[in-house]
């Protein structure tokens, strides 16, 4: 447990063989809660867990240009917590798992469940992102 | 009942002459009960005498036009086109004709004679428009070079004179006005790095004066009739108009002329504002001027004034035509009824007769593949009045009212009820740090240099005139970047985005309290206090960004189950969407079953609560008024209905930032 936490809040160290990881660039592939899904609006969210502590998301709910928030996080065992940089909290810590190119992650608060797949955001929503 | 039969085209500085544009020439109604007063819509004085306009019941016979009396012709008002025949029936624009009388005829005994017959519905005089003598500050290229200090704000084009448009991008220099306010502009730096800088299918009348197409910084984005062959004296393309190559002259029935003596520079003035060539190494900005590589809107010039005269019903009603059956999607007009003509819609429209069909007409002439119809765009007037001018007072146009660099409203502003949104028109007299006042507190636009002895082709002036072209430049941008993403509006939707594009102006005005503004020698002219002005200045200043982040879509506003929640209105109306009057709300049953809504959604405090228990997502549609606190009726003046559609989506957690995690 000490090792997954050291290897995702420092770079450099030797990763884990077993256990979560979410340093890397991430896409949501899934949201559901008690089989609910989004299925009724467009929902696209990238996130980069960067292995200095740091984080950026670019998120696209509905329509319009996505949005870049950035801030830090911490991953404690296989809770995941963070801040945005305007020092508020997220809307909810997560426990983590990680299957391979999955990365699932599952509210404290409301046990929402969103499943992200392992990619590299692509440099059209990186450049185009409207900073919040 | 007294009707006023004046236009004014406005243009003010600080100076007698201009303040003359406050005049109004009361001329009392008719009031006997003959036909003609029934059926008479305005008044014979300020009209010409020469000739009247009729609206039939029906298409006229040909009996039925020679039972005009004393009559030299009768002709159709409107260039009819057979591909908008049913549109110009839909509006009633086959139904007006003129009425030339015979040397000496007498135009009441004609319009009496006239009025009796029944298949008359209407008569309208011919109102001859007045305009003021206006001052203007012309400017040579490198008479203000831009400082080191500005370069990197001003980069993204290469026009020398860029720098100092503090209308697009206010920095806070000083040297303009001590009180300068950095960011009381348009905000359209964004839109231009991040959205678009125009679009040559886009085509905007300037219905003004001549615009003078062979201004260097104006002649690549200058509308070419490509059926029209120059100077050949024939209607090649058989629109109706000999010569039309870059919009028509409607006074002398001829070429676009810019140079006759009473000419002011105006329409090359505001024109300019709209599309001045961008990125072409002299003179101005455009707002919708391109990036340099031929991409500006075009304009279109529908000229109503020329010299000392122009400006009637005819003129008007003729260009407003014109510029729908020749492309235009947006008409530019800096001119208007002094305030207090009219007071409600109803007033106007009865009084309006064939330049109010006109607008119609071109509200629902659809010439892009993004909008409905056409939008109009009127100055809200110089009058200092509280409360706009028509016909820009009308509920379905967008009027403009203007504000200094200070960021606050200026003395001359027309203010209140009508005013649909501001913009930066300009104000002489704000004090600067070395004494007396900058003339660079206006706008900067092209002029023509055949009005200045000294052959400036560049000028400053101010007015809602001026302010008027800062909307329509971005409205101009907003039906581009409609095009290139794909997007289609209705016309109304389309207005509601402009009119709910806009930057709070109050905060600052009730900060503010009151300005002072100086003569040139630095001694006090006035005081104005700000308080009449709080909630006033329409919806806030016009955004172009704003409106640019509307058409690529609205996200969706994350809402948390479990406990009443409030959503941010701003992304939809503006900053100043906490002061915005709102009328209600539309959600159906369906929605508030799909989010489990506990009690009635309520609009307060300019922000949607709702109780959701469900995680889901729906839509609802907000409605409110664009400038002041009601619509304007039949009996009313005020502002424009417009409504937004707002998607949302509820989650049983969300961060205060909007973020997803």
């Amino acid at each position: 447990m000490l090792c997954i936490l050291t290897a995702c809040n420092k770079g450099g160290e030797e990763k884990p063989a077993a256990g979560p990881s979410c340093v890397g660039e991430w896409q949501l592939t899934n949201v559901a809660v008690k089989s609910v899904t989004y299925a009724g609006q467009e929902v696209d969210v990238y996130v980069a867990f960067q292995e200095g502590g740091s984080f950026e998301l670019y998120q696209m709910v509905g329509q319009g240009r996505y949005r870049k928030y950035t801030g830090t996080w911490n991953l404690d065992g296989t809770v995941l917590s963070g801040k945005y940089s305007s020092k508020k909290d997220w809307g909810s810590s997560y426990e983590v798992s990680q299957d391979g190119d999955k990365l699932v992650l599952t509210s404290s608060v409301s046990g929402e469940v969103d499943t992200y797949k392992k990619t590299t955001i692509p440099e059209s929503v990186k450049s185009t992102a409207y900073k919040e | 009942m007294k009707n006023i039969a004046v236009y004014s085209i406005i243009a003010l500085s600080l100076c007698v002459s201009c303040a003359k544009v406050a005049e109004v020439t009361a001329i009392e109604q008719n009031d006997s009960t003959s036909q003609l007063a029934t059926k008479a819509v305005n008044s014979v004085k300020e009209a010409s005498q020469d000739n009247f306009l009729v609206k039939f019941e029906k298409t006229p016979s040909s009996e039925e036009l020679t039972s005009l009396k004393g009559v030299k012709s009768v002709s159709p008002l409107f260039t009819a086109l057979n591909q908008n025949e049913e549109l110009e029936k839909r509006f009633g624009l086959d139904l007006w004709y003129v009425v030339e009388l015979e040397n000496g005829v007498s135009l009441d005994a004609a319009a009496e004679t006239a009025a009796s017959l029944s298949c008359v519905s209407r008569i309208e005089f011919n109102t001859i428009a007045q305009k003021p003598d206006c001052a203007v500050h012309p400017v040579r290229e490198g008479d203000f070079p831009p400082t080191k200090a500005s370069q990197e704000d001003f980069k993204i084009f290469n026009d020398p004179q860029f720098s100092n448009q503090w209308h697009y991008i206010n920095i806070g220099d000083m040297a303009i006005s001590k009180t300068v306010y950095a960011g009381g502009d348009i905000s359209v730096k964004d839109a231009w790095a991040n959205a678009t800088c125009g679009d040559a299918s886009v085509i905007v009348c300037v219905v003004d004066e001549g615009v003078k197409w062979s201004h260097p910084d104006l002649i690549d984005n200058m509308w070419t009739n490509k059926g029209e062959i120059a100077d050949n004296g024939i209607d090649d393309d058989g629109n109706g108009y000999i010569d039309d190559v870059h919009g028509y002259n409607f006074v002398d029935r001829g070429a676009i002329s810019w140079t006759k003596k009473g000419d002011g520079g105006h329409g090359t003035h505001t024109g300019g504002t709209i599309g001045a060539v961008n990125n072409n190494g002299i003179g101005v900005v455009g707002v919708a001027g391109g990036s340099g590589k031929g991409d500006g809107v075009r304009l279109m010039s529908a000229q109503i004034f020329s010299g000392d005269g122009g400006g009637s019903v005819a003129q008007v009603a003729n260009a407003i035509k014109y510029a729908a059956d020749n492309g235009a999607s947006l008409i530019s007009c800096s001119f208007g009824y002094p305030a207090g003509t009219f007071n409600s819609d109803g007033a106007y429209r009865s009084h309006g007769g064939a330049e109010y069909d006109a607008m119609l007409y071109f509200n629902n002439k659809k010439n892009n593949n993004a909008i409905s119809g056409g939008i109009i765009i009127y100055s809200s007037g110089n009058n200092g009045a509280a409360y706009a001018g028509y016909p820009g007072a009308l509920e379905n146009v967008i009027s403009v009212s203007a504000l200094g660099p200070d960021y606050l409203p200026t003395y001359y502003t027309n203010y209140g009820p009508g005013c649909k949104i501001a913009a930066p028109g300009g104000e002489v007299g704000q004090p600067v740090p070395s004494g007396g006042y900058s003339n660079r507190a206006q706008v900067l636009s092209t002029y023509p240099s055949e009005l200045d002895p000294n052959g400036g082709e560049y000028a400053y002036m101010q007015g809602t005139s001026m302010a008027c072209p800062h909307v329509t430049g971005v409205a101009a941008l907003g039906i581009a970047y409609a095009l290139k993403l794909g997007k289609t509006y209705t016309v109304d939707e389309f207005n509601s985005m402009i009119v709910s594009s806009a930057k709070d102006i109050d905060a600052r005005i009730n900060t503010v309290g009151s300005k002072n503004l100086v003569y040139a020698s630095g001694n006090p002219y006035m005081t104005m206090k700000l308080s009449e002005y709080y909630h006033n200045m329409g919806s806030g200043c016009i955004d172009a960004w704003s409106l640019m982040m509307k058409i690529e879509g609205v996200p969706c506003s994350l809402i948390a189950t479990g406990s009443s929640q409030w959503v941010d209105l701003s992304p939809y109306f503006g900053t100043a969407s906490t002061s915005l009057t709102y009328t209600g709300f539309e959600m159906s049953e369906s929605a508030k079953e799909t989010l489990g809504l506990v009690g009635e959604p309520e609009l307060k405090h300019g922000r949607l609560y709702l109780h959701a228990t469900k995680i889901g997502s729906a839509k609802v549609t907000i409605n409110a008024i664009g400038g002041g606190d009601a619509i304007g009726t039949e009996t009313t003046i005020g502002g424009m209905a417009i409504s937004r559609e707002i998607s949302i989506i509820t989650r049983g957690f969300t961060s205060t930032t909007g973020g997803w995690l």
